[in-house]
């Protein structure tokens, strides 16, 4: 799965590439900055106890950087940083999951403390293609780069009278860097010659960082080892040629 | 500049919002298993159960014996019907523990010698609790009910200790039958 989606990236340069042969003007370099929502997608929002990758990610705020720099007609290399909220656990779900602890362990009963959120930034960098008609800019990007987590969610499992599982345990917040890729379209209405008025959509996928616990005596019931990240970013922002 | 002070403006108060979200969120779920109860305060499921009914043609009796045992604590409820018709069903209705016919026992598991064994913690005695027969589908041999009581013990100090069983509960569990 994941090297199938390094191959369309690298099947999309190369198109981009051919792209490139006919493009008349060279389009001017830009920065900017951007604001909107994160939403999660599949295994990251899925809520299902027995899905071992499911994230229970949230839709969540989303604000950063991004330029490109063009440097044969309409074909340049972009990057951005983008910090990222997708929430926490929350009361339903911290249900759901002492519920399923309170099976799987064939406990009397459990209760599941949860903190901390995913808080992450991003930094990637990629070729993009530019299409032009009039005042709008269709800007086309794959990349690559990292994902640094500051945070995941944690959760504190208490059981009482579970089997094989005496102790309470951690499952730990993660703090990790991975590797992750991304694919953006941006559509940049021209306000004036060198300021963009640009909607932005983000894909945002990594294998995610591996998770640890803390107290735990057995593999029994839910066990997270990696936390996949599945995002699509929908933003607005300004943009401003060079 | 005013670009730069807008931007650098946004991006710290779009900062500051998300480190205000530091939120804590306790989830709890109990058993759902068929036989629990709550005792003293704590959820209780007994992971080994016994379930009978049993039919005497000589004292024309007939026996509900119910027995829950885990984690170092057992209860064991008997009611005793007079009269009975040799059939695998039981009368619904609410018996109160009366020490004789309707008697309810809570053990705990102790070292006795050098064996671990269960033997009663205090005393239900009569009137300090009752057992409900909700249902019984007598096809599936499966029966539902209720039940709480409390259990006094005095130690050798004078010191007395009561337990509390409360919320009890027997929902469709299974039953075997046997008349003799």
């Amino acid at each position: 799965m994941y090297s199938n989606n390094i191959k369309k990236i690298l099947l999309l340069t190369v198109f981009i590439a051919l792209m490139t042969v006919g493009a008349k003007a060279q389009v001017k370099s830009y920065f900017g900055f951007f604001g909107g929502v994160s939403n999660a997608l599949g295994d990251f929002k899925s809520t299902d106890y027995y899905n071992n990758k499911a994230g229970f990610g949230k839709r969540g705020l989303t604000y950063g950087l991004d330029g490109a720099y063009y440097f044969y007609k309409n074909l340049g290399i972009g990057a951005s940083i983008t910090y990222q909220d997708n929430g926490e656990l929350n009361l339903t779900e911290a249900n759901s999951l002492a519920a399923g602890y309170t099976s799987s362990f064939s406990a009397d009963n459990a209760a599941v403390t949860g903190t901390k959120r995913y808080q992450t930034v991003n930094i990637l960098l990629g070729p993009q293609y530019t299409f032009t008609k009039g005042k709008f800019l269709l800007d086309l990007r794959a990349s690559a780069g990292i994902l640094k987590l500051f945070s995941t969610p944690e959760t504190y499992v208490n059981l009482y009278d579970g089997d094989n599982q005496i102790a309470a345990f951690y499952q730990k917040s993660a703090s990790s860097t991975v590797l992750a890729y991304s694919g953006t379209a941006a559509l940049r209405y021209k306000l004036s010659d060198n300021v963009f008025l640009t909607l932005r959509g983000a894909y945002l996928s990594s294998q995610g960082p591996s998770i640890t616990y803390q107290g735990r005596t057995t593999n029994t019931g839910r066990l997270v080892t990696r936390q996949p990240f599945n995002t699509i970013n929908t933003t607005i922002g300004l943009n401003f040629g060079l | 500049m005013n670009k730069l002070r807008l931007l650098t403006f946004l991006l710290l108060a779009a900062f500051f919002i998300q480190s205000c979200k530091k939120d804590t969120v306790v989830g709890t779920a109990f058993t759902t298993k068929p036989f629990q109860a709550n005792i003293n305060g704590t959820t209780w499921a007994p992971d080994t159960i016994s379930n009978t009914i049993t039919y005497s043609a000589a004292s024309q009796s007939k026996v509900f014996t119910l027995m829950g045992t885990k984690a170092q604590k057992q209860i064991i409820m008997t009611i005793k019907l007079s009269n009975a018709i040799n059939t695998p069903g039981f009368v619904l209705g609410t018996y109160n523990v009366d020490a004789a016919s309707v008697i309810i026992n809570f053990n705990t598991q102790v070292n006795s010698g050098g064996q671990y064994v269960f033997l009663p913690h205090g005393t239900v005695s009569a009137g300090s609790g009752s057992i409900t027969v909700a249902g019984v589908d007598s096809v599936k041999k499966q029966i539902t009910g209720t039940f709480n009581f409390y259990s006094r013990s005095m130690a050798a100090d004078s010191t007395i200790t009561v337990d509390n069983i409360l919320g009890g509960e027997f929902t469709n569990l299974p039953y075997t039958f046997t008349s003799n």
